[in-house]
């Protein structure tokens, strides 16, 4: 199994604090938020609704921009950027993963797992070749024809997978992928991410569920906006005895 | 009651979309009903008199013609040897000089009919009395019936007018009545301002090639038009056994008289203009079904609901109908008070022999007309809605979150489907009106072989009991140009006793000596002109060969014709015509080709001429009474009408110049119709292109609407800003295609049209096609352009969480 990471951060965040401004009330959504995630780690943020934690994930996506403090992501500090660089950046190094898995219902399996790449400008055979492989990985290559409509909920999971890991990202920022799942469905797709971590990806995945946190090596905890707990999780506790 | 109710409720809580619903229908329905109201007096209602459906047109047909008038002894048979007709009459259009004391001389336009025309138009004298059969005959007919514009203008609506006297014509005639407005028929008539008994006169009994009589009747009762035909056809063959000479190939022909008063590209025109009236209403129809749809599927959980609670499909389908019948009335009214406006506005620019205003009411059968319109339009734009929304199933929508039924593939594919019928109709909207306004343009810059340009003209008609015979005549036009030549600034003075206007008047045939005998009636035909000397450098009418007529001309000299070129090579191909001799058939005397012009191309006339051969007469040889004075001057030429006026004046006191004014502004006042029809059709264009463009605009924003989370889908996966522009635009693109694929051969059909009705008009060609893709493909990428840049902005945190 490898669970090890090589030591080189990948994702650091120095007091990153994001403030939502309604009707000239002001809304801390994160406050002085400091985190590091090395390459090769499997992260889990959990905290109870309303905490931060989406916010956090979107600014970890480049979805999202701080209000204030300094995001380094592959050791390039990403937080001043435009939106086209921004977008460039998202397309090549970060893979999302939706609770609601967002497949685009116009297009095929095939299609949606090919759109990221079509977006980067990669030649058709390239293309061809990291689409096939994704949907090898996640075991839907069976299905690249069919319509998001046609798939089961796990099935249309494991293709938002399959199109997150079709760019090579650097990392795989995941938002509650268990969330519109039954358990079945939910063991299935944490398995999968969990095989991915042990092939090198690096996961960030935002969960309020326990069971599931328990999947990730290291667990941070937000409350109102700040960490309150970074944690080994249980399962790697047990591992590491 | 209780969905009429519902309507009102929830279009007051949408104030917005009612206005706009009302405003784009009603303007719509104007447009329809406008050129309806248009069609209606013009082409249904031509003719405003009782049982008008039995009152007919008599023609006699050439090989050339179907609409010549009759010779009098002909039409003479024909009235005694029929027995279709409750009454038949004889009449011409007809002009005389009115001197009033102390005032000068005015020309006035009339009828000159048997007494018969009263009956056969079913209207009688509302003061005095009908011409008698008497009056018919020589000597008898110093009676004048006035218009009732006429009496009202002149004699201020006097009642003691009957008895009184008036001088026409330098004659005193008896006003012995005064007809009702409901006489006036401007579009069978022209402005008539009295009518005169035609006499016959006791030559006229024997006059078989000399055809002005043109014949009226009212069937009788019973009798059919095809039953008339048949009586008229054996008429017309024992004539032409009887007199084979003077009859030949021509027949006798039938013909209702709405029909004929009005010319084949004159109701094309107005056809076409209504339905290219109704495709803006369409175009209208077609967003407002796309705005009802969005609505449908932002109330497809109320469906649900209401299906839910046991709704039949008639009672989910109803209150989005009855709510498209009230936005189709409330459009239906205004469309109405638009309509009466605009019609007001078209009736001022109209000209009916060249006068210009014209009063197109809104009638009961316009109204019927703009009601029907209305209520047809509320049902093409509610049906569908209210049927796909009574589709809804319950279980889908009452779910959180669902998006409907509505906004499913069925919705989808009905509003590409409505967006791709705009784009092909504003293509044909678009492409008839700019294809009419290249066409009037260049028709009224093209070359007519001639200028139209520094000539003063008026006209002038010599009683015909005063200037009683041809040297009197002579001797005006003589001196009448050799004083009107005098004039400081004129170059060129010329008379004819017509202009190539509209229509040299005459045609006749002709047969050239020494060829081979044409059967009677198949000779060619030829527009012909009486002019002086000077026609030709006054109009600059270009000489080819061989010489104009000479001043020195005489009567009794040598009889000389000048032919166009087309006449030279039709009778004589690839021979010197100079010095050959021609006839025409209504007349012995041959005539000397002295020489050769081009051809004078009709300045107003959008009709294929039915002959383009012409032959020129010296006035000298044969003299005409009404006479159109041309003047070539370096001056501006309607300076020049006190001066003309006075001249004419010191010749004969009693002679009115009627219509002095420059050719180029007369041609320009019978050009105006023209003018009008392409100012309605580019009303027609815009209107459709505007209602088009903001459909297609409100159709690619509700896509994008609907796509918010796509969007922001694609954007969190690295879109850039022009990928999702690209996306939405090649969303528009697609429906921009197939729209225009399907709108170019309805553009071609309708161009087709137009080249039928307008054969003299050059219409543009795959230029102006290509004009007309780029401008409304740049028209649609505006309206697709605003969404995709609105959609390229999307926030895709706010798009994720509409989720």
């Amino acid at each position: 199994m490898n669970t090890e990471t090589n030591g080189q951060s990948l994702i650091k965040l120095e007091g990153v604090t994001k403030v939502f401004l309604t009707d000239e009330v002001e809304t801390h959504a994160l406050s002085g938020i400091h985190l590091d995630i090395l390459k090769g780690e499997y992260v889990s943020i959990a905290g109870p609704s309303g905490c931060g934690k989406s916010t956090l994930l979107s600014i970890l996506g480049l979805l999202d921009t701080p209000t204030d403090g300094q995001y380094v992501l592959n050791s390039r500090p990403v937080q001043g950027l435009s939106l086209a660089e921004r977008a460039r950046i998202r397309n090549r190094e970060i893979g999302f993963i939706f609770q609601s898995f967002n497949l685009i219902g116009d297009l095929t399996v095939y299609e949606n797992v090919d759109l990221p790449l079509t977006y980067r400008g990669m030649p058709a055979a390239e293309r061809k070749q990291r689409v096939n492989e994704a949907l090898e990985k996640v075991g839907m290559a069976h299905r690249a024809k069919h319509l998001p409509s046609q798939l089961s909920g796990g099935q249309q999971q494991r293709v938002a997978v399959a199109r997150a890991l079709a760019g090579y990202p650097s990392v795989l920022l995941a938002d509650e992928p268990t969330g519109n799942l039954d358990s079945k469905n939910g063991d299935a797709v944490m398995e999968l991410l969990e095989n991915l971590h042990k092939t090198g990806s690096t996961i960030v995945m935002v969960t309020h569920d326990h069971r599931f946190a328990r999947h990730a090596v290291r667990s941070v905890h937000l409350f109102d906006g700040r960490v309150v707990e970074e944690s080994a999780t249980t399962k790697e506790a047990e591992m590491s005895l | 009651m209780s969905n009429l109710r519902l309507a009102f409720r929830t279009l007051s809580k949408s104030p917005g979309f009612a206005i706009v619903a009302m405003l784009t229908l009603g303007l719509g329905i104007a447009l329809s009903t406008s050129a309806f109201s248009l069609a209606n007096i013009f082409l249904l209602r031509t003719v405003p008199y009782p049982n008008s459906d039995r009152i007919v047109r008599l023609f006699r047909t050439t090989p050339q013609t179907r609409n010549a008038p009759m010779a009098p002894a002909n039409a003479l048979d024909v009235r005694t040897a029929s027995t279709s007709y409750a009454s038949l009459a004889f009449f011409y259009q007809d002009a005389a000089s009115l001197a009033e004391p102390g005032q000068p001389a005015q020309q006035v336009f009339g009828l000159t009919a048997s007494p018969a025309i009263f009956s056969v138009l079913g209207v009688q004298p509302f003061l005095g009395r009908s011409f008698t059969p008497k009056e018919e005959q020589p000597g008898k007919s110093k009676v004048i019936i006035l218009a009732h514009r006429t009496w009202m203008r002149r004699f201020g609506g006097d009642p003691s007018v009957v008895n009184q006297q008036l001088r026409l014509d330098g004659d005193t005639y008896t006003i012995v009545g005064v007809l009702p407005a409901s006489f006036d028929a401007p579009l069978v008539w022209g402005k008539v301002e009295f009518v005169r008994p035609l006499t016959i006169e006791k030559h006229f009994l024997t006059l078989r090639n000399n055809a002005w009589f043109n014949t009226v009747a009212r069937l009788k009762e019973g009798v059919g038009p095809g039953q008339a035909q048949g009586e008229l056809n054996t008429i017309a063959s024992r004539l032409a056994k009887d007199f084979p000479q003077d009859i030949g190939a021509d027949g006798l022909r039938i013909t209702d008289l709405a029909s004929a008063s009005m010319d084949d590209t004159t109701r094309i025109i107005l056809w076409l203009m209504v339905a290219l009236s109704g495709m803006v209403l369409l175009i209208a129809c077609a967003n407002l079904a796309s705005l009802q749809l969005a609505r449908a599927f932002g109330r497809s959980r109320e469906y649900a609901l209401r299906s839910a609670l046991g709704a039949g499909r008639g009672n989910l389908m109803a209150p989005l109908l009855v709510e498209s019948l009230v936005l189709a009335l409330g459009g239906g009214a205004l469309g109405i008070l638009l309509a009466a406006w605009s019609n007001e506005l078209i009736g001022r620019n109209v000209n009916i022999g060249s006068e210009p205003g014209f009063a197109i009411p809104i009638d009961g059968h316009v109204l019927v007309f703009a009601l029907l319109v209305a209520l047809i339009s509320g049902l093409a734009f509610g049906l569908a809605p209210a049927w796909l929304a009574s589709r809804t199933p319950a279980s889908e929508s009452l779910k959180e979150g669902s998006r409907g039924s509505t906004a499913g593939p069925s919705s989808q594919r009905l509003k590409a489907a409505l967006i791709i019928g705009e784009i092909a109709a504003a293509l044909v909207l678009v492409g008839v009106a700019t294809s009419f306004g290249v066409a009037v343009k260049k028709f009224l810059h093209r070359d007519v072989g001639w200028n139209t340009e520094g000539l003063f003209t008026g006209n002038i008609a010599l009683p015909w009991n005063r200037y009683t015979d041809d040297a009197r005549c002579r001797d005006f036009h003589r001196t009448l140009l050799d004083r009107l030549s005098a004039l400081p600034g004129v170059d060129h003075a010329a008379l004819a006793d017509s202009l190539p206007v509209y229509a040299y008047n005459i045609r006749r045939n002709l047969v050239a000596a020494g060829q081979a005998p044409v059967p009677r009636g198949q000779e060619p035909l030829a527009q012909t002109a009486a002019v002086s000397p000077d026609y030709f450098a006054t109009l600059q009418i270009p000489l080819e060969q061989g010489r104009f007529f000479a001043a020195s001309l005489k009567p009794e000299g040598p009889a000389e014709v000048v032919v166009n070129a087309a006449l030279a090579r039709r009778m004589w191909p690839g021979e010197n015509p100079i010095g050959k001799r021609l006839r025409f058939v209504d007349n012995n005397q041959w005539l000397e080709v002295v020489g050769v012009v081009g051809e004078a191309r009709m300045a107003v006339n959008l009709s294929e001429p039915d002959t383009h051969l012409q032959a020129y007469r010296p006035l000298v040889q044969e003299p005409k009474h009404y006479l159109a004075i041309v003047l070539r001057t370096s001056l501006s030429p309607e300076s020049l009408a006190p001066a003309v006026r006075q001249i004419v004046a010191a010749l004969d006191a009693d002679m009115p110049v009627a219509q002095p004014a420059s050719l180029r502004t007369w041609i320009e006042v019978n050009l105006a119709n023209l003018n009008l029809v392409a100012a309605n059709l580019a009303t027609f264009a815009f209107m459709g292109l505007l209602i088009s463009a903001l459909g297609l605009y409100g159709v690619i924003s509700q896509l994008t609407m609907q796509r918010t989370r796509d969007i922001g889908v694609r954007m969190a996966l690295g879109a850039q800003y022009g990928d999702i522009i690209g996306l939405i635009l090649h969303e528009g693109a697609t429906l921009l295609a197939i729209g225009l694929v399907v709108g170019v051969p309805a553009y071609f059909a309708a161009n087709f049209v137009l080249h039928r009705a307008m054969p003299e008009m050059a219409l543009p060609g795959w230029w102006l096609l290509g004009v007309n893709l780029v401008a409304l493909s740049a028209v649609a990428f505006t309206a697709c352009w605003l969404p995709a840049r609105r959609a390229a902005r999307t926030d895709p945190v706010v798009a994720l969480r509409a989720e």
